[in-house]
């Protein structure tokens, strides 16, 4: 390729005091105009690797540094990321932590100011970007006041303004609602199309870009293989592919679909049976129940007359968009929030407006980033803690083993790999068997190997007779592993039943696999089973 | 553009009547004083911006009382005798006396000022507007002011919902480990967060301006600033000892010091630009030159020994004066009422 944009060579990268490399003689080149999509599990040198495109590796982190990469001409080596911002804009995963001003048009004036660009030239810069980006109307709101789609979406218009020839993201919607995501997913596709704007992007939600992307980069374990996404789709996982893919490589389609409309000519081909049976699980009996319970926070009313019971041996996804009430409804049940009206039942016994120590560790509480509450040095320790405060006995080698994290007690758990550290966190919460588990979106920011992992985990604790409550905006996660789904909307419970009633006939709320078939069939099983009793006799099958 | 006057201005403003406030101990210009900030914050202030301050101020508040109530029991001076507790007991053991009382009331009225003051000031300032009015030398100071000023509301997030995770664990007590439970782990987020704030910044190009290209410091900046805080060190102890006319003045050259140490550091900086710059109205000259001679007249005032700015319930409680020039300067400081428009609503989402 003469026209590359990015060149990497031979790149080999160890951070300080690691082990093994991070980066393993990667080559790799982008060519100007592209859409690459970097994957890869969680750990696996992603992040590494787009950090080597602007410098921030070696220049921030450290290191063994060995092979080069240049960018638009500039070799990363020899100039550091504050002279590479001119070439190569990049945004963060979290969209909280990379602005820093209080005002949307100063955020994007920000980089244009340290650089020295005249006034005038940085207002005209300003007005493009805010425009580009589809963002005029915020430009004198706080990026506090933004939702997290919105932030993003400044943070991108943020690292355009020095006019880069490459835009490098790592992860950018792993923190965001699926609205969120797709605004910034987007406003992507249109500066790549559009403005011919080179974009390497880290993303695990590959249903959203896998069908726009030119180039797929691989990277496991620090080795990078790269290809068009027919390509690379065959080696990656199949779990991490989006379900109309996983459906053509199970049907051996020809050209395997990327989209749900090229999955759309595949399923013409076939003949659909009627939707497999599902059997429902019984669930138990009642272990919180929530009646008549209308919350109010600062004076803003979030839940009204609201009335759900949560039973042992269920999953219960609940679901609905951002400031629907769905973290409020965890916190309610945990005695957090008081409730102005109604009534909290916890174990038969009525806990409205008690203290939530009341439940005396009864309630295991998984919050958005679990991690963030580990204290102790040895993960071991951890998980001793939350038995002692439950006051019960437990082996804490078993109830490690029970998780994966064999052997890794006397670990410090910030020493743990990303995985380890989520399922540890997971691990030390819910040590002490709480019957009632409540989890404020558990699988958030995971690739889809882990978010499979703690699905499993949680799936089982309930097949001992416990009551998992989980919020998620993933409905493909809530179709595959949830008994039952609450839809929130409007303060109140909308839609409350199986995932075969709530997920489906709409438009957002519902699966890649029931927008194709329609009907019950929400995942790709129920769309194989469903050809296979047609008697197709679909290849593969 | 500041949504209603220069930010130096502001500044300016809230700088005068907080010194004014530090001057003074007769307690019916510190409730002028009071008074004014206050009207400038219900009318100034939209309630949007003031949500979050009241904490403060409720805060304030219940230090005030304390205050009160601290003095009371421990000073056991003056004429006007309530109750006489054991001599036996420590501390609070003796006289408890009107003046007293009367003491942590003016005491704890000068700090309520104070306070109420900074609680109107800080919702009308903007950090990136501050950041720009600062010399360049000290920007990466300002920046780093600005991003942990955004980092608080996220903080308290953080912590709470750190708290409630422990909570929900089972943790009852609130004993030296529970606190390690709370701070260990926001400390860790801290940190995580304080990283990817960096990188941001780096990918950015910040400090790229600092980088190399400019001229090398001058010696004599060095000099002027250590001179200037050396000056201001004495003037400070010679006003805590009481000696304040004379070390007062004494601060005067002390800053044109600084000053000119911190101005001079400009020239070893490569510029950086400005995204905008406020264009200054009659409604900053207004508040601003009311503000000048308010303070002019207050310090005149006070270099004259104006027996009215004193007031001392020791050992007899007496009136308090009454300075009409004083309270009509002071009067001035109320321009704000007058001449800032209202914030559009679109800028107070």
């Amino acid at each position: 390729m003469t026209d590359a944009i990015i060149q990497v060579r031979d790149l080999a990268y160890r951070y300080p005091e690691a082990t093994y490399p991070a980066l393993d003689h990667v080559e790799l080149e982008i060519a100007a105009g592209a859409f690459a999509l970097v994957v890869g599990e969680s750990g696996s040198g992603k992040s590494t690797l787009l950090r080597a495109l602007n410098g921030l590796v070696p220049h921030f982190s450290g290191g063994t540094f060995g092979g080069s990469v240049t960018v638009a001409g500039l070799e990363t080596r020899a100039h550091p990321p504050r002279v590479m911002s001119t070439k190569v804009g990049f945004v963060f995963q979290d969209p909280e932590a990379q602005l820093v001003t209080d005002r949307v048009d100063d955020e994007i004036a920000f980089a244009l100011e340290q650089h020295g660009v005249t006034p005038v030239v940085m207002r005209k810069r300003v007005e493009e970007m805010l425009d580009v980006l589809g963002i005029a109307g915020l430009r004198e709101r706080s990026p506090s006041t933004l939702s997290g789609g919105e932030r993003q979406r400044v943070a991108v218009a943020s690292a355009l303004a020095m006019h880069p020839e490459v835009l490098v993201l790592d992860e950018p919607t792993s923190q965001l609602d699926p609205w969120g995501a797709e605004e910034v997913l987007a406003a992507l596709r249109r500066l790549n199309e559009e403005l011919g704007l080179t974009v390497v992007l880290a993303e695990h939600r590959l249903d959203r870009v896998l069908g726009h992307v030119d180039l797929v980069a691989r990277v496991d374990r620090g080795k990078v293989m790269a290809g068009s996404p027919r390509t690379i789709v065959p080696s990656l996982d199949p779990l991490t592919l989006p379900p109309v893919t996983q459906l053509g490589l199970a049907l051996e389609a020809d050209p395997v679909p990327l989209t749900v409309k090229a999955g759309r000519a595949l399923v013409r081909s076939f003949t659909q049976g009627a939707p497999p049976v599902r059997v429902a699980s019984t669930p138990g009996d009642a272990i919180a129940e929530l009646r008549g319970v209308q919350v109010a926070i600062d004076g803003h009313e979030i839940l009204r007359d609201l009335s759900l019971t949560l039973r042992a041996g269920e999953v219960v996804a609940v679901m609905g968009r951002n400031g629907s009430g769905k973290s409020t409804l965890l916190r309610t049940i945990l005695g957090f929030v008081p409730p102005r009206r109604g009534r909290v039942i916890v174990e038969g016994e009525d806990r409205t407006g008690k203290h939530p120590s009341v439940h005396k560790g009864a309630i295991g509480y998984v919050p958005q980033r679990p991690d963030a509450a580990l204290f102790h040095d040895h993960l071991a320790d951890e998980i001793r803690y939350s038995l002692r405060l439950r006051g019960v006995d437990g082996d804490v080698e078993a109830w490690l083993a029970r998780f994966g994290l064999d052997g890794l007690g006397e670990r410090h758990p910030r020493d743990l790999s990303g995985g380890e550290r989520e399922r540890a966190a997971l691990a030390a919460i819910l040590a002490g068997d709480p019957r009632l588990l409540l989890l404020d979106e558990p699988t958030r920011g995971m690739d889809a190997r882990r978010k499979h992992e703690v699905m499993s985990l949680l799936r089982g604790m309930a097949s001992e007779g416990k009551a998992v409550v989980l919020v998620t905006h993933d409905v493909e996660l809530a179709a595959r592993y949830a008994d039952r789904v609450v839809l929130l909307g409007d303060r109140e419970i909308i839609a409350d039943g199986p995932p075969r009633e709530v997920l489906v006939d709409s438009m957002t709320f519902t699966t890649q696999m029931n927008l194709l078939f329609g009907g019950e069939i929400l995942t790709v099983e129920d769309a194989l089973a469903a050809i296979s009793a047609s008697g197709a006799g679909a290849p593969g099958l | 553009m500041s949504p209603t006057l220069d930010v130096r201005v502001w500044i300016a403003w809230g700088g005068v009547l907080m010194a004014s406030a530090l001057m003074i101990r007769n307690p019916i210009l510190l409730t002028e004083i009071l008074a004014i900030a206050l009207t400038v914050r219900v009318v100034c202030v939209p309630p949007q911006r003031r949500q979050g301050w009241g904490w403060f101020v409720r805060v304030a508040a219940i230090m005030a009382v304390i205050g009160v109530v601290f003095n009371a029991l421990t000073v056991h001076a003056g004429d006007r005798v309530l109750v006489t507790l054991p001599s036996a007991w420590p501390v609070i053991g003796g006289d408890l006396t009107g003046n007293a009382i009367v003491y942590g009331l003016v005491s704890s009225l000068a700090f309520f000022t104070l306070v109420v003051i900074g609680t109107t000031l800080s919702p009308m300032l903007r950090w990136t507007e501050l950041t720009r009015v600062l010399p360049r030398r000290v920007m990466p100071l300002a920046v780093a002011g600005s991003v942990a000023w955004a980092f608080l509301p996220q903080l308290g997030t953080a912590a709470r919902e750190i708290r409630e995770t422990q909570i929900a664990r089972g943790q009852t007590a609130h004993g030296p480990r529970e606190l390690v439970s709370l701070v260990v782990p926001l400390l860790g987020g801290g940190l995580d967060r304080a990283m990817t704030t960096a990188e941001a910044l780096e990918a950015r190009g910040f400090g790229v301006a600092l980088e190399g290209g400019g001229a090398p410091s001058q010696p004599w900046r060095r000099v002027s600033l250590l001179a200037g805080l050396f000056l201001l060190l004495i003037a400070a102890y010679g006003i805590a000892v009481g000696e304040a006319t004379p070390w007062g003045i004494g601060a005067l050259p002390a800053i044109v010091l600084l000053a000119l140490g911190v101005r001079g550091g400009e020239v070893t900086a490569r510029q950086t630009t400005r995204y905008r710059s406020h264009r200054r109205t009659w409604r900053d000259g207004v508040v601003l030159v009311a503000s000048v001679i308010a303070f002019g007249m207050v310090v005149v005032r006070w270099f004259m020994g104006a027996d009215a700015f004193r007031f001392d319930p020791y050992p007899s409680i007496v009136a308090p004066g009454v300075d009409l020039i004083a309270m009509l300067a002071l009067a001035l400081t109320v321009a704000p009422v007058l001449v800032v428009p209202d914030i559009p609503e679109e800028r107070l989402r």
